[in-house]
């Protein structure tokens, strides 16, 4: 194929992109003026300085004020009370800190699903620079106690917190149920390794401390929380890029505030997590953004986890793909 | 003018229509020609026959965005003479489809060809995927077709620093083609 051919198709095809994005380019949008302008800007900084107060104060919190905030970007609304209620009762505090050159991370506080946990960890002591990313170059997080289920895990960076820190999100997932609230507290073994920085057109990625932050630290299931009991459930979503039908049937579904789990023929693709949405009884939409897959014999034991922790009282229908279930 | 009125002219079928247009998007339409075409002259031709086809065109269309509709017929009207005319000279939309090569996957046997209606959508959601920054910069190259010393210049850059970003947006793109297992 002649590469400049598919690169003339390419020119052509982007003739047609969608017009928001052309009108984003200054002068194809037709110009508005008011006298209401200045008033507007005036009112929209303000609004900015507030929000940013008040951004700045709420991220320098805990993982429940950390989730707080993901709400409202996400849902346009605040957390209701049992909403917050039911993060509170995941969420603990761990508050154990490391510095090595005057870089410190600090394991802020953790949320406990049954089959997953997320912490929030906080680095101090380098500059953040606006639109960099950053990530440890060498990251783990495991319950200390090998795991007989498949389980992942990752960590990634969240931006800063208004006052100076950078924000990262642990985020620990498996298939199958392993934190109890009459279980033991499980320890868990968090290393990370050489913070590196990437500006924000993916330029060369710079070590901004190297060294290593080791913790250990025990997790628990303090309260116990709904699991719903769904049956089968036969879905329908479209593979992406092709927009092709593809059906397939979800086994013994359950779910819980942090995801969902279910059975399906292994030979079957899993759909992309955010093809998995809680529907709340105000219209909210909580998708998964993250999902994992375990054969079992003939089996596959999958698990999508909810971006946020939602309580099921809430819950008013499970979107898997195109298919919407409504929660009895 | 606003662009309600100008529509209004054309509907009456008044030849002020176009004087208006050319006095409000002439300047932009030339723009977008010259630099696919690379000639002051093919530009102004090409630009006059973007007139000619909203006279035809409008009515029965009637566009939401005049200034876009305008800029896409010129851009369309003005790559077309370009291909027919491109073993005649080099210039304009030679070197920007030079760039565009970086984004096409080797041929390793990709899984799917996109074209037409398709392949916008990819690239409309491609083209979302990126910050808007990002997003601007590509259409100002890409789809306006505007030199990296004129993008450099308003967006207060050094054009090296705006050539290493479009360098990197063009394998990002190559990039997403590859991972879909798609090509052009």
């Amino acid at each position: 194929m002649n590469k400049t051919d598919s690169a003339g198709r390419l020119f052509a095809g982007l003739s047609d992109v969608r017009e928001e994005y052309l009108n984003e380019l200054d002068d194809m949008a037709p110009k508005r003026h008011s006298r209401r302008l200045p008033l507007l800007l005036a009112a929209v900084l303000l609004l900015t300085l507030l929000c940013g107060t008040v951004a700045a104060a709420v991220r320098g919190e805990g993982i429940t004020e950390f989730f707080g905030e993901a709400w409202l970007r996400l849902t346009g609304e605040a957390m209701g009370a049992a909403q917050e209620a039911l993060i509170r009762g995941l969420s603990q505090e761990i508050g154990r800190s490391r510095t090595v050159d005057g870089v410190t991370v600090t394991v802020d506080s953790a949320a406990v699903g049954d089959d997953s946990f997320q912490i929030l960890l906080r680095v101090t002591g380098v500059l953040p620079r606006a639109r960099a990313d950053y990530r440890f170059d060498g990251f783990s997080c495991w319950p200390a106690e090998s795991a007989a289920s498949m389980s992942a895990c990752g960590c990634s960076f969240q931006g800063g917190d208004g006052a100076g820190a950078l924000l990262f999100l642990v985020r620990y997932t498996s298939v199958a149920a392993r934190f109890t609230p009459e279980g033991d507290p499980v320890p868990v073994e968090l290393t990370l390794r050489d913070l590196t920085r990437r500006g924000p057109f993916g330029d060369r990625e710079k070590v901004e401390a190297a060294g290593e932050w080791s913790f250990r630290f025990d997790l628990d299931l303090r309260e116990a929380f709904q699991i719903l009991s769904l049956g089968d459930v036969e879905a329908e979503w479209e593979t992406f890029p092709e927009r092709q039908p593809f059906r397939f049937t979800a086994r013994d579904v359950t779910v819980t505030s942090t995801g969902i789990r279910f059975c399906h023929d292994s030979s079957r693709e899993l759909p992309d997590p955010d093809q998995f949405v809680a529907i709340l009884s105000d219209g909210a939409e909580i998708p998964c953004d993250e999902n994992l897959g375990n054969p079992d014999g003939e089996d596959f034991l999958c698990t999508a986890h909810f971006r946020i922790p939602v309580n099921l009282n809430d819950l008013a229908a499970l979107r898997i793909g195109n298919t919407e279930v409504r929660i009895p | 003018m606003e662009d309600a009125e100008i529509l209004d002219l054309y509907f009456r079928r008044e030849q002020a229509a176009v004087g208006e247009t050319a006095k409000k998007y002439g300047p932009l339409c030339r723009r977008v020609a010259v630099n696919i075409l690379g000639s002051e002259p093919d530009a102004e031709e090409c630009v006059n026959d973007t007139y000619l086809r909203a006279w035809n065109a409008i009515p029965p269309d009637r566009p939401d965005r005049l200034g876009l509709w305008l800029a896409r017929v010129t851009r369309n009207l003005a790559f077309d003479r370009w291909k027919r005319d491109r073993r005649q000279r080099r210039g304009g939309a030679e070197l920007l489809l030079e760039e565009l090569t970086d984004c096409i996957p080797d041929p390793c046997d990709p899984e799917r060809e996109l074209e037409g209606r398709e392949l916008t959508e990819f690239l409309d959601l491609w083209l979302g995927s990126l910050k808007p920054e990002d997003r601007r910069l590509f259409l100002r190259r890409y789809w306006r077709g505007e030199s990296v010393r004129d993008i450099a210049k308003s967006a207060g850059g050094t054009p090296n620093s705006v050539t290493k970003r479009l360098t990197r947006l063009r394998a990002h793109l190559r990039d997403a083609l590859e991972k879909e297992g798609l090509t052009v």
